[in-house]
């Protein structure tokens, strides 16, 4: 696995984790799918295509790293939050398994917690998890410190 | 309230295909084809329709509303079979049945469920 961003000006190609991306800006498209299907079936939309994603990018990990430990992989989902430019993201594991995960992202590139802004990133998350921990979860609790610019969630069994 | 049944609205006309019933979220509740009926779509096909199509199509239908009153139904009428979408206990309910010329069976399981809520 390649384990940095690759942005080739010439080619106008951007890598990152090996992975094929293209930069758009986030907050106008979730605003815009907001206003086009309204917040509830926008954050349906959203939540839908980034809990597949989380789970196809674990899956992929997973596969590639297998003799990785679980925070190994996790940390590496973060970086590629980072390298993506959705901000710097934490994991933490609760010591009991029925408590929540936490999510927490510092410097988010897109700091709504309602419509598709709301299901962004942590439903990539909740989708990575459920391949990780390999049980179904849900996404909850999106709150938005502005004070303090971090978004954060809980990810709980289902 | 108990959750309506397949068995419930297989019940409310012979020509009903299939049912499904999803959330406004899109976590999909049933999805179930009469016993004996050969399917048009894959299974899968139908569990991404409830997941993710039949909320958009129902929440694009709301969108208006606000100013045409409460959406009482929405019928998309294919070469196959015709696809019938109502709100029930606040979720989408999905069925198809045998398609007709003149959209009488529409009118008639239109009928049997206002009747059966």
């Amino acid at each position: 696995m390649v384990d940095e961003l690759v942005w080739d000006k010439n080619t106008g190609e951007i890598r990152i984790l090996g992975q094929r991306h293209a930069a758009v800006n986030m907050q106008a498209l979730c605003n815009h799918l907001d206003s086009l299907v309204g917040i509830q079936v926008a954050e349906v939309i959203m939540h839908n295509l980034e809990f597949h994603l989380g789970k196809e990018d674990a899956a992929r990990i997973k596969t590639e790293k297998t003799h990785a430990k679980l925070h190994e992989i996790i940390e590496n989902l973060a970086q590629s939050n980072r390298l993506s430019g959705v901000g710097v993201t934490k994991v933490r594991l609760p010591e009991n398994q029925l408590e929540p995960i936490e999510v927490e992202v510092t410097n988010p590139a897109v700091t709504g917690v309602s419509g598709a802004a709301k299901a962004f990133m942590f439903a990539w998350w909740t989708g990575a998890m459920t391949i990780l921990l390999d049980k179904e979860l849900d996404l909850k609790n999106v709150i938005y410190d502005q004070k303090m610019n971090v978004k954060k969630c809980q990810i709980i069994p289902r | 309230m108990p959750e309506i049944s397949p068995e419930d609205v297989f019940a409310l006309h012979p020509k009903i295909r299939w049912v499904g019933l999803t959330t406004h979220q899109g976590k999909v509740v049933l999805a179930k084809m009469r016993p004996g009926v050969e399917r048009a779509t894959p299974e899968n096909h139908d569990q991404k329709f409830l997941e993710l199509g039949a909320v958009i199509l129902g929440g694009v239908a709301e969108g208006d509303a606000a100013f045409a009153g409460r959406v009482k139904w929405i019928a998309v009428d294919y070469e196959k079979y015709t696809e019938l979408m109502v709100e029930r206990d606040g979720k989408y309910l999905v069925l198809t049945f045998e398609p007709d010329k003149n959209l009488q069976t529409l009118r008639e399981i239109i009928t049997a469920l206002e009747t059966s809520k």
